[in-house]
């Protein structure tokens, strides 16, 4: 069935790259499905609905004509409340990228606001973070390779390097079986409901602290004591606050399934 | 006070007159970089009224997050910010708001039960809004939360933000284990600068 996959995968992209769209990454059909969330207690399992993904991270040249568009969000311009001092670091100044931030290049420092925005305008939204897990868990060969040790070895492998002061365009990495690329190996990413992550100290519904999310929660679940990356993620994500800008931290586009047509037909 | 405060900013405009060509509208000017009275974002109360959040420049707040549903921490949250509000007497201006995490389950009815059964005062805002606004204002708090399995609960944070007339965040009381003198000092020295 994979080549019927790759065929929708070629559909959409033309379909989006029709649609005449301000530049962004094209997209492809993520199919949902229920699945677990890493870390997840109790053997709870969630519902992704069918949704579409973004190939590749936002680069610098895309966020830099959304910047030139929206002065608000220059560096010299933007409101503390929606992003540290951090914001753009990288780039030689208020409209300039440099050395440091190659065109192509995903774009990091940014915050989760401004990547909201930034997606605002090419009619988008951040993937939420049970849609990026869900499509993360993609390698080559199946939509799950959680299991598969090499594929868990390659990540942990990426998180113990250091990030490299250039990073490579978007989009170089071998595409996983969605044909989306570099979910794990170039750059953390933001996720809508980010806040949903929570490690340490956070009240539970019932008034009580819980004891497995004081300590991280992770390895103590028997079932899942080997997802180390997933719980480096979840981490990250816990620690995360809107405003935060960081040199390893960048964004991707998503969007409901549903296909606006040209002739739509109308519901009865 | 709001006018007090857009005609302070007013007198400030000539002193950074060079490097704004273009001044912002006066309302703008007043709030500081980190104000969240920033956010575009409108309510609906407890009796049905909108609230403009952007409408509580010159209003000191105290904010939580919590459901009507909820049987622990929440409960808990909304006697605290009765300390607060206990505490502070009726010479503070300060308004009380809580915002549901559940827009979806806590109508408006809902959001008026939950006000009568714990005796709120006029000085309440009790809000529901859409889930991006919800999501906006949680993240500029700091609130995290999450849906539990049972579809009806919510893990979220005890948080109670204290809000100057400007829109700075002056206190986060997040520790229950405390009293609210400290949310009250901050409050009554953002009011009295």
């Amino acid at each position: 069935m994979n080549w019927l996959r790759h065929i929708a995968i070629l559909a959409g992209g033309c379909l989006f790259a029709a649609a005449g769209e301000p530049a962004s990454s094209p997209m492809v059909p993520i199919e949902g499905g229920v699945y677990r969330r890493p870390l997840e207690k109790d053997g709870r399992t969630r519902e992704v609905d069918d949704f579409r993904l973004d190939t590749r991270q936002v680069t610098n040249a895309e966020f830099l004509a959304f910047v030139l568009a929206h002065p608000e969000w220059r560096r010299s311009k933007v409101k503390r409340l929606f992003a540290d001092k951090g914001y753009l670091l990288k780039w030689s100044g208020d409209t300039g990228l440099g050395a440091g931030a190659p065109p192509e290049s995903p774009v990091v420092c940014v915050s989760w606001f401004a990547a909201r925005a930034f997606l605002k305008t090419v009619g988008k939204r951040l993937p939420t973070v049970d849609e990026w897990e869900f499509a993360a868990r993609a390698d080559t060969k199946s939509i799950d390779a959680n299991l598969d040790p090499d594929f868990k070895a390659k990540i942990l492998d990426w998180y113990s390097r250091p990030e490299p002061p250039v990073l490579p365009a978007a989009g170089s990495q071998e595409p996983n079986i969605y044909g989306v690329s570099g979910m794990h190996g170039i750059v953390w990413e933001w996720t809508d409901n980010f806040v949903s992550a929570m490690t340490s100290g956070e009240a539970r519904a019932d008034g009580t602290l819980s004891a497995q999310q004081f300590c991280g929660g992770g390895g103590a679940d028997p079932n899942q004591a080997t997802e180390y990356a997933n719980f480096m993620r979840m981490a990250f994500r816990s620690s995360l606050k809107g405003d935060f800008c960081l040199p390893g931290l960048g964004f991707r586009g998503a969007m409901d399934s549903e296909i606006p047509t040209a002739n739509p037909i109308p519901k009865p | 006070m709001k006018h007090l405060i857009i005609a302070t900013a007013l007198c400030v405009i000539p002193v950074h007159a060079e490097d704004k060509p273009h001044p912002a509208p006066a309302a703008e000017v007043s709030l500081p970089d980190s104000s969240i009275y920033q956010l575009d974002s409108t309510w609906q109360d407890q009796d049905g009224k909108a609230v403009k959040w952007s409408q509580s420049i010159g209003t000191s707040r105290v904010v939580a997050l919590g459901y009507a549903t909820c049987k622990g921490v929440c409960p808990r949250i909304i006697g605290d910010m009765r300390r607060i509000e206990q505490a502070l007497g009726p010479e503070s201006k300060a308004r009380f708001t809580f915002i549901t995490l559940d827009p979806e389950h806590d109508d408006q009815a809902a959001l008026k039960t939950l006000s009568e059964s714990h005796k709120l005062s006029q000085r309440w805002d009790v809000l529901r809004g859409d889930e991006e606004d919800l999501l906006e204002i949680a993240v500029a708090l700091g609130v995290r939360f999450d849906r539990l399995p049972n579809g009806i609960d919510f893990a979220h944070s005890y948080l109670i933000a204290t809000v100057a007339p400007d829109g700075r965040i002056v206190h986060k009381w997040t520790d229950s284990n405390e009293g609210p003198e400290a949310s009250v000092k901050a409050l009554k020295a953002a009011e009295n600068p």
